[in-house]
C-alpha cells in the first residue's frame, strides 16, 4: 500500500532490488487516495522483509500463474478456460517469458481453482518454473 | 442585585450539591466568603466534564417533581449531557430571549418563524418560548422542507426568522431559484442567527442580498439554550446581568484577562434552579465590552466568538469533537488512531473528511476489502456524529506526526 506521492514507486523498487530480489511481474492499482503495488518476485521472503524494515505496508497474497501461448488468441484461450471452469478472477496481470507468456491471477477460491485447472489438464506454473 | 443572587446561588449549591460542596471545601471557600462580586474568582469552576461525569442528573439541585423539561445534547464520547429545567428556569429562559427580541424592535405584532431544530436540541423550543413570551405569533417550522418554509414566510406574513446563518443563505438561494425575493416579496425584515460561528462578512452578505437585519444570537445548551441577542445597534450581544454573570479568563491559567482582552468565556447563571452553573467554562473564545451601549443599556456586550479552547468544530450546526472521532476509530480494529479531520465549504454547506491510517496488520491487496473498511468507519462515524463524513483510508505512517499537541483538524471553510 502506498500513498499517492511522487517517488514512492522508486522507493519500493529500490528496496526490492537492494534485497537481491528480481521482479518477475508487477502491477499498480489505484485506490481512492493510495495505490496498491503488486509484485511477483523470485525471492519473496527477502523482498517482504526488506520492504517491511523500510516501514512499508506489505502483505503476501496467493496467486495462480498459468502459461499462455505467445501468439494471437493466447490470452483468449486462457480466459476461456477459466470461464468454462467457473474460476472467478479478482484481478490479473501478465508478463512475457522467452517462448511463452504468463497470466497471473488472484482468484476467489485458489484451492478449488487449482483442482479444476488440473482436472482440465492445465498445470499451473510453480515458483521454480517462473524464476 | 447580582451579588445577592450570587450569594443565594452559592449557599444553595453548598447545601444541595454534593459535588460543589466538596469542591468548595477543597478550595477553602465558604458561602460567607462571597462578600463582593469580585469574590466570584474564589469559587471553583465547572466544566463540561462535570456534566458528563454526573450523567444524567446528579448535578440537579431541584427535586424531581419540580423538573418540567429535559434537553439533551450529544456528548464527546457518545455520552450525552442532560439539562433539566424547572418552571422558573423556563420562564427565565423565555424572558431572556423575549427581552433580547424586544431590544432590536420585535414585539407582539411580529410573526416569528422558528427554523431551529425542535426536539432534544434546545434551539427550537427555546426560541419558540421566547417568541411567545414576547407575544409574537410563532410559526414552529423546525428544520428542513425549505420550499415549504418559504411558502410559510410568504403566506403567514412572517417578519422574523430564527435559524443558523448557513441555513438562511441556503433558503435565500432556494427562494431565488423559485423566483421569490425574500427581501421584497415577503414581510421578512430580520433574522435571529446563531448555533454556529459566523462573521461580519456573512452579516453584510445577508443584509445586502436579502435586505433584512441579521441579528447575532448567543447561547449554549448548558446555559439553557439560545439566550441573548444583539440590540438594534448590532454592537455586541447583551448579556442580561440579572440572569448571568460573565467573566473572561485566560484558558491556560484560568485568571481574568485584562479589560477588552480576548479569552475563554465563563458563565455563572444566577437564577438557575434545576441545573445551577457556577463559573462554567464554556470553551468559547471571545471578549466582552463593558462600556454602556449606544442603546443606553449597561449590560455587558459579548463580541463575536472567534474560536474554541478545545478543537470543537461545528458542522452544519452540529457540534463535533475530535475526541468523538477518536472514540469511533478506537472501536474499529482495522484502523489506527492516527487521523486528520478536514472541513471544507461545499457551496453553503460544510463537508467533513476524516483521513485515517490503516492498521498495517489489516492490509490486503484486495481493494474491495479496503473499501469495506472505509465504509465501516464512515458508517460508525455517521451514527455517532449525526453528520455525513467522507472517510479516506491512508497508508500507515503517511499522516503528519506531532511532537507536542497534535493538530487533528484543518478547517478550510470560507467564512462568507
Amino acid at each position: 500500500m502506498v500513498e499517492n506521492r511522487t517517488g514512492k514507486l522508486a522507493d519500493i523498487t529500490g528496496t526490492v532490488g537492494d534485497a537481491g530480489a528480481n521482479i518477475l511481474g508487477f502491477s499498480i492499482a489505484e485506490g481512492e487516495n493510495f495505490g496498491i503495488i503488486r509484485l511477483m518476485v523470485d525471492r519473496p521472503e527477502q523482498a517482504h522483509e526488506a520492504l517491511k524494515n523500510k516501514g512499508h505496508t506489505v502483505s503476501y497474497t496467493e496467486v495462480l500463474a498459468i502459461r499462455m501461448e505467445d501468439r494471437p488468441g493466447g490470452l483468449h484461450e486462457a480466459a476461456s478456460s477459466c470461464g468454462r471452469l467457473g474460476i472467478n478472477i479478482v484481478y490479473a496481470y501478465a508478463f512475457r517469458n522467452p517462448g511463452h507468456a504468463v497470466l497471473v491471477m488472484k482468484v476467489d477460491n485458489a484451492a478449488e481453482a487449482l483442482r479444476s485447472l488440473r482436472a482440465a489438464g492445465i498445470e499451473p506454473l510453480d515458483h521454480s518454473s517462473l524464476v | 442585585m447580582q451579588l445577592s443572587s450570587l450569594k443565594g446561588l452559592v449557599s444553595r449549591l453548598y447545601e444541595c450539591s454534593p459535588l460543589y460542596h466538596a469542591r468548595m471545601r477543597e478550595a477553602g471557600v465558604m458561602p460567607a466568603d462571597i462578600a463582593s462580586l469580585e469574590d466570584v474568582v474564589r469559587l471553583p469552576a465547572m466544566t463540561k466534564e462535570d456534566l458528563r461525569d454526573n450523567y444524567p442528573d446528579q448535578l440537579f439541585t431541584a427535586p424531581p417533581k419540580d423538573i418540567l423539561r429535559y434537553h439533551v445534547s450529544s456528548g464527546t464520547t457518545g455520552k450525552p449531557t442532560v439539562v433539566g429545567y424547572t418552571r422558573k428556569d423556563i420562564e427565565n429562559w423565555s424572558e431572556s430571549l423575549a427581552r433580547s427580541f424586544a431590544s432590536f424592535g420585535l414585539g407582539d405584532r411580529d410573526v416569528i418563524q422558528v427554523s431551529n431544530g425542535y426536539g432534544l436540541f434546545s434551539g427550537g423550543l427555546g426560541m419558540h418560548y421566547g417568541a411567545e413570551k414576547l407575544g409574537a405569533a410563532v410559526v414552529p417550522a423546525s428544520t428542513g422542507g425549505t420550499k415549504k418554509q418559504i411558502e410559510l414566510i410568504k403566506d403567514l406574513r412572517v417578519t422574523s426568522i430564527a435559524c443558523t446563518p448557513s441555513y438562511l443563505v441556503h433558503m435565500n438561494e432556494t427562494a431565488e431559484d423559485l423566483g421569490v425575493d425574500l427581501g421584497s416579496d415577503t414581510m421578512l425584515n430580520s433574522a435571529i442567527l446563531g448555533a454556529e460561528p459566523w462573521s461580519e462578512n456573512m452579516r453584510r452578505h445577508i443584509e445586502g442580498r436579502m435586505g433584512i437585519r441579521a441579528q447575532n444570537c448567543y447561547g449554549a445548551s448548558e446555559l439553557s439554550g439560545p439566550l441573548f441577542t444583539e440590540c438594534d445597534q448590532q454592537d455586541g450581544i447583551h448579556i442580561w446581568g440579572d440572569l448571568c454573570l460573565v467573566e473572561v479568563v485566560d484558558p491556560e491559567t484560568g485568571e481574568h484577562v485584562g479589560e477588552g482582552e480576548r479569552g475563554e468565556l465563563v458563565f455563572t447563571m444566577l437564577q438557575r434552579e434545576a441545573l445551577p452553573m457556577i463559573r462554567y467554562r464554556i470553551g468559547d473564545l471571545s471578549e466582552i465590552e463593558w462600556e454602556r451601549c449606544a442603546c443606553g443599556r449597561t449590560h455587558p456586550r459579548l463580541q463575536r466568538v472567534t474560536g474554541r479552547v478545545d478543537d470543537m468544530i461545528i458542522i452544519r450546526g452540529i457540534n463535533v469533537f475530535p475526541s468523538q472521532v477518536e472514540h469511533v476509530l478506537g472501536s474499529i480494529d482495522e484502523v489506527t488512531q492516527q487521523y486528520l479531520i478536514t472541513v471544507e465549504s461545499q457551496g453553503v454547506l460544510d463537508r467533513m473528511t476524516v483521513q485515517v491510517e490503516l492498521d498495517a496488520v489489516a492490509f490486503t491487496d484486495d481493494i474491495l476489502a479496503l473499501r469495506g473498511i472505509t465504509a465501516k468507519v464512515s458508517k460508525a462515524l455517521q451514527e455517532l456524529l449525526n453528520v455525513r463524513v467522507e472517510v479516506q483510508l491512508m497508508e500507515p505512517g503517511s499522516l503528519p506526526r506531532f511532537e507536542g499537541k497534535a493538530k487533528r483538524v484543518i478547517d478550510k471553510r470560507v467564512v462568507m
